[in-house]
């Protein structure tokens, strides 16, 4: 009995851990989780860029630097003990900074089929056989480039053909995730047998703000994403449908370079002549 | 397929298409989510060239004949063919989610926002919100 309680006072007087301390133990996790976006959440080009047009705000690191590290620490998750810390309540403890303005991930998430089949976010966002701490986002290309699908099909409809470009999120939550910085774009091209362009859709997706200064979502929702339809699509000699799905690191307009944008997914299809 | 089945397909790594051919009306009044309105008529349909599973509400009491002839449109294009069991009352009785594609939907026509640049950001006039 004397050594339970000598383990009980032990485990509740350990002292608050900073970072550095859990790592003399937990080698591993601290291995995987410094690899991580969130490890350096405030020390990246992005955040740099915006926390300067945004003269420094304070809030900002909140969600960036808890602890006024370069990133998200240990801590900041798992409180500060006593040791051994609480298991953690996934997704609700992801919510204090992916439901934060600007972001809608948890929300959305806890209303898709993802959710409802018992799904959380370490389900998809943790490398497989990189233990539970290496978390990954769209900054892993190979990740990012599963988020969607696009799907082209042509219905008849009163005699009129109807092209729809289908896009499905397979995020589990809004696409585009994370902050407003980020945008999806969904391009559809009427192209001539020459393969000359005829027409073109451009949609974008992501926060917006509008005129009267209030941020406004228009991501696309999880599992049901969105179906963008046109009327004749054979219209001026096109024989062929090509279209594109593209996420963008920047909210702004397409023609803006994005050294890093993917293209997720693309489709084709061929008219009937 | 069962709607559960096809419930944990589409949280798989390779999520089935869903092709809702009940016509316009039904599938505007609520769907599974993500299927595309592909009309009634099989031989109006075109799918893009794809692969991997596509699972096909069919209207309640739908002959053999109309399963037939929208197996025969759809396999060419490299699908590999499910029909929902028991149809779209099936998926609602099941307690699985439904959306209302009415929401989901954008037309073309315009009105101006602003992109932003961020959370705090600096603005610029462009494009066109749905």
């Amino acid at each position: 009995m004397r050594w339970l309680i000598g383990l009980i006072l032990l485990l509740t007087a350990f002292p608050a851990l900073a970072d550095e301390d859990c790592s003399e133990c937990h080698i591993e996790i601290q291995r995987h989780f410094a690899a991580t976006a969130m490890a350096v959440a405030a020390r990246s080009d992005d955040f740099k860029r915006e926390w300067g047009e945004a003269k420094q705000n304070p809030e900002c690191l909140s969600c960036h630097a808890p602890s006024q590290a370069a990133g998200v620490v240990c801590a900041d998750c798992h409180g500060n003990g006593p040791h051994p810390y609480a298991r953690l309540k996934v997704p609700d403890v992801c919510a204090r900074c992916h439901d934060a303005p600007g972001e809608s991930t948890v929300r959305r998430h806890k209303s898709s089929l993802a959710a409802q089949r018992n799904l959380n976010c370490l389900s998809c966002h943790v490398k497989l056989g990189g233990g539970t701490h290496a978390i990954m986002g769209a900054t892993n290309t190979e990740f990012l480039s599963m988020a969607a699908r696009l799907h082209l099909a042509l219905r008849q409809e009163n005699g009129q053909q109807i092209l729809v470009a289908a896009v499905r999120p397979r995020t589990g939550h809004a696409l585009p995730g994370g902050t407003t910085g980020r945008s999806v774009w969904l391009i559809v091209r009427g192209l001539g047998g020459d393969k000359s362009e005829r027409w073109r859709e451009t949609r974008r997706f992501g926060w917006l703000k509008g005129p009267d200064g209030a941020w406004e979502e228009a991501t696309l929702a999880p599992d049901i994403g969105v179906n963008l339809e046109l009327p004749w699509p054979g219209r001026d000699g096109v024989q062929v449908i090509e279209a594109e799905l593209v996420y963008r690191f920047r909210p702004g307009p397409l023609e803006e370079p994005d050294p890093r944008q993917v293209t997720i997914s693309k489709a084709q299809m061929t008219l009937r002549q | 397929m069962s709607p559960d089945s096809v419930a944990d397909a589409l949280v798989s790594p390779a999520p089935p298409l869903i092709l809702d051919a009940r016509g316009r009306d039904q599938y505007a009044l609520g769907t599974v989510p993500g299927a595309i309105n592909a009309g009634r008529e099989p031989k109006g349909f075109l799918p893009s060239t794809g692969s991997g599973p596509l699972v096909l509400i069919l209207k309640k009491g739908a002959t053999s004949y109309l399963k037939r002839s929208w197996s025969e449109r759809l396999s060419p294009y490299g699908y590999k063919i499910s029909i929902l069991n028991g149809g779209f009352e099936a998926w609602q009785a099941a307690g699985l989610p439904v959306e209302i594609p009415a929401s989901g939907h954008i037309k073309p026509g315009s009105t101006p926002f602003i992109i932003p640049r961020g959370l705090c950001e600096i603005n610029s006039p462009a494009q066109v919100r749905e």
